[in-house]
């Protein structure tokens, strides 16, 4: 099926050779050196350094204290996107944890690997460090996720007197979904580690398989500030929803759930489309749906819709729900 | 010889088919013409009832007619809202959503009935959006009969338009006037059916036409193959854009309603880029897509919206699938 498929343009079209590449993931790396950009053709053209080229939708950096929940389809698909989460924190001299099997950790160190990063430096110096699942709690028989909280948080308190600027987690908790009397729990978990992850410079990525876990993801989607999964980002805070990638029919049931974090108690939404390239008539629907929940207290601003959303509000006739703002800073540039 | 005027009320309005416009009725009516005397005759006696009854009114013909109408009733044209037929019907699917606005900015009116001219059919007309205009004729009585008190009055060219397209204009419209006579339409089909217009199947794809299946995580794919054929194709970047739309509301609707996969196929075809979305489900209701989308079912809103953004729309449905076509010119 195409859908494991990404759109690249070889460095070649910069230069105005018009010849669009559909690039497997698969075979992705052995190729970097020769690609040096991803767009969509909705968007700018991107410019992005070889090793950072593995998706599109990697391009999107997530902030110090960032709590995500990363969907994927497989546990194959883990390996590559915790190597640019890990990477990231190795650069940003933050202590960086890996939470996984043998196996996982094996995969991650070859998708190190793959993009040129120096782990064997890094978990000699113990900036990096691989633990596996039952070294953090998590098969612990009584409640597998309870010690997992108190771990991290001396972990975080012991990296900052390290001199670390923060701590970044990278981890599937998903498995215990499975187990229905898990489900709970994983989602007591996610709620308190947002609220950690909030309030100190701990960020972690969640990994969520969307076929295993066999459940509707929604409910603990919410229990994260940021959402992602290959085709869409989307970062809810009180007052501002950061949205990009693309919205679809295959994500907007997942996006909705975190939408109700971006209303404030008070005042405007700002709803940031500045990096979205695409969304549909059921993520406009959602966005005038948020806009209608906010309108007693205040407005949804909307900052550089992609060019189809300004088509369905013009067609939907839902103008006037919404304040369209341009963005003052890329124009002036 | 009686004018035109004179004659209508006789015939017009005897518990025919159709009912009176008058009384809340639809009056849904064909007026065959050979030249541009013969046009103005049928239309401006028409227009000018209208006017004495302080109607709203509404012409939608091309812009040469419209100008002739206008110098006819001078100063009063002024009392008559007109719109280009070429531009609002380019997509014969955009007509109808077009008198249903009319039909609803002037329904606070004290129910005077309304008067409109619209002509959906002329020579220049690929087959394709002969037929789909033949549709849209057929779909204006089920849309509007029992609902609307409307007057339609739609010229037919027949010096230019084929004894077929004529013969489908009688069986679209319960009246006919022609040569400034009125009568009741042998042909009309008061089922409305629009099978036997829809039962013509559409050209088969070629061969070299790209066809991709998909499911729910397919979308972006279809997006970017489409976004894609359109640019290499020479579309503008907002029609690129508008035709990506278009298709993936059509492929969501195929991932919701259709059995939960679809097939994508997409090809050139002289100037015009066609793709078709193709799925196992049935939409049933004719006038799907043509209704703005608040009137209609959630399913319709993906079909509207491709009626408004591209130049053709085919719609095929049975109970053993659907696919939807749409055309956008390249050039």
């Amino acid at each position: 099926m195409s859908h494991r498929e990404h759109l690249i343009k070889p460095r070649s079209a910069r230069f105005g050779v018009e010849r669009l590449g559909y690039l497997r993931e698969e075979s992705l790396h052995p190729l970097v050196p020769s690609w040096e950009g991803c767009r969509d053709l909705d968007g700018a053209w991107s410019q992005v350094r070889p090793e950072e080229v593995i998706v599109s939708h990697e391009r999107y950096t997530h902030a110090p204290s960032d709590h995500v929940c990363r969907l994927v389809h497989s546990r194959e698909e883990q390996a590559p996107r915790a190597a640019a989460w890990v990477r990231q924190g190795l650069r940003g001299a933050e202590r960086t944890v890996y939470v996984g099997r043998e196996n996982d950790s094996g995969d991650l160190l070859r998708a190190l690997d793959a993009d040129g990063v120096d782990w064997r430096q890094a978990t000699r110096n113990g900036q990096l460090l691989l633990v596996r699942p039952e070294d953090m709690g998590q098969e612990d028989a009584d409640d597998r996720l309870h010690r997992r909280l108190p771990e991290l948080k001396a972990l975080l308190d012991e990296s900052l007197d390290q001199g670390y600027a923060g701590l970044r987690v990278a981890d599937d908790v998903s498995a215990a979904l499975t187990v229905e009397s898990e489900q709970q729990s994983v989602l007591d978990y996610e709620e308190r580690l947002d609220e950690l992850c909030t309030t100190s410079p701990l960020s972690a990525l969640c990994f969520y398989e969307r076929r295993r876990s066999g459940v509707e993801l929604g409910r603990w989607a919410q229990a994260h500030q940021c959402l992602a999964d290959d085709v869409v980002q989307a970062k809810a805070e009180p007052g501002r929803l950061t949205l990009s990638g693309e919205m679809d029919f295959s994500n907007v049931a997942l996006v909705t759930s975190v939408l109700a974090k971006a209303t404030a108690p008070a005042g405007d939404v700002v709803v940031d489309m500045r990096d979205m390239s695409f969304i549909d008539v059921r993520g406009v629907e959602e966005l005038v749906e948020l806009a209608r929940q906010v309108a007693p207290v205040g407005r949804v601003k909307v900052i550089s819709p992609p060019v189809a959303m300004r088509r369905i509000l013009e067609i939907a006739g839902w103008e006037a729900e919404l304040d369209l703002v341009e963005d003052l800073e890329r124009e002036a540039t | 010889m009686a004018s035109l005027e004179q004659e209508r009320p006789p015939v017009d309005r005897s518990g025919g088919p159709a009912s009176d416009a008058r009384d809340g009725g639809f009056v849904h009516e064909a007026a065959f013409y050979g030249d541009m005397d013969s046009f103005l005759a049928a239309t401006v006696p028409f227009l000018r009832l209208g006017l004495a009854a302080n109607q709203p009114m509404l012409v939608m013909v091309d812009i040469m007619k419209a100008t002739e109408l206008r110098a006819a009733l001078g100063g009063d044209s002024r009392r008559v809202a007109f719109a280009d037929m070429s531009e609002v019907g380019r997509n014969p699917a955009r007509i109808l959503p077009a008198w249903q606005q009319f039909v609803q900015d002037n329904s606070s009116d004290e129910q005077r009935p309304l008067r409109g001219i619209g002509e959906p059919i002329w020579s220049s007309r690929s087959d394709e959006q002969v037929i789909e205009a033949q549709i849209h004729e057929v779909l204006l009585n089920r849309a509007f009969a029992g609902r609307a008190a409307m007057s339609l009055l739609c010229p037919y060219d027949t010096s230019t338009l084929s004894p077929e397209v004529i013969a489908e204009a009688e069986r679209a419209h319960p009246l006919i006037s022609e040569e400034g006579a009125a009568r009741q339409s042998n042909h009309y089909d008061e089922s409305c059916a629009t099978s036997s217009l829809v039962d013509r199947p559409l050209s088969p794809a070629p061969e070299h036409a790209v066809t991709v299946p998909f499911d729910d995580y397919g979308l972006k794919s279809v997006r970017e193959l489409v976004r894609h054929e359109a640019r290499a194709a020479g579309i503008d970047d907002q029609r690129a854009a508008d035709l990506g739309l278009s298709v993936n509301e059509l492929a969501t609707n195929s991932l919701e309603h259709g059995g939960g996969t679809g097939i994508l196929t997409v090809w050139r075809r002289g100037d015009t880029l066609m793709c078709d979305v193709s799925d196992e489900g049935h939409i049933d209701d004719p006038l799907t897509g043509r209704l703005p989308p608040a009137e209609h079912e959630v399913g319709g809103r993906g079909l509207y919206l491709a009626n408004q953004l591209c130049d053709l729309v085919q719609v095929r449905s049975s109970p053993g699938g659907t696919t939807v076509r749409v055309h956008m010119a390249t050039g």
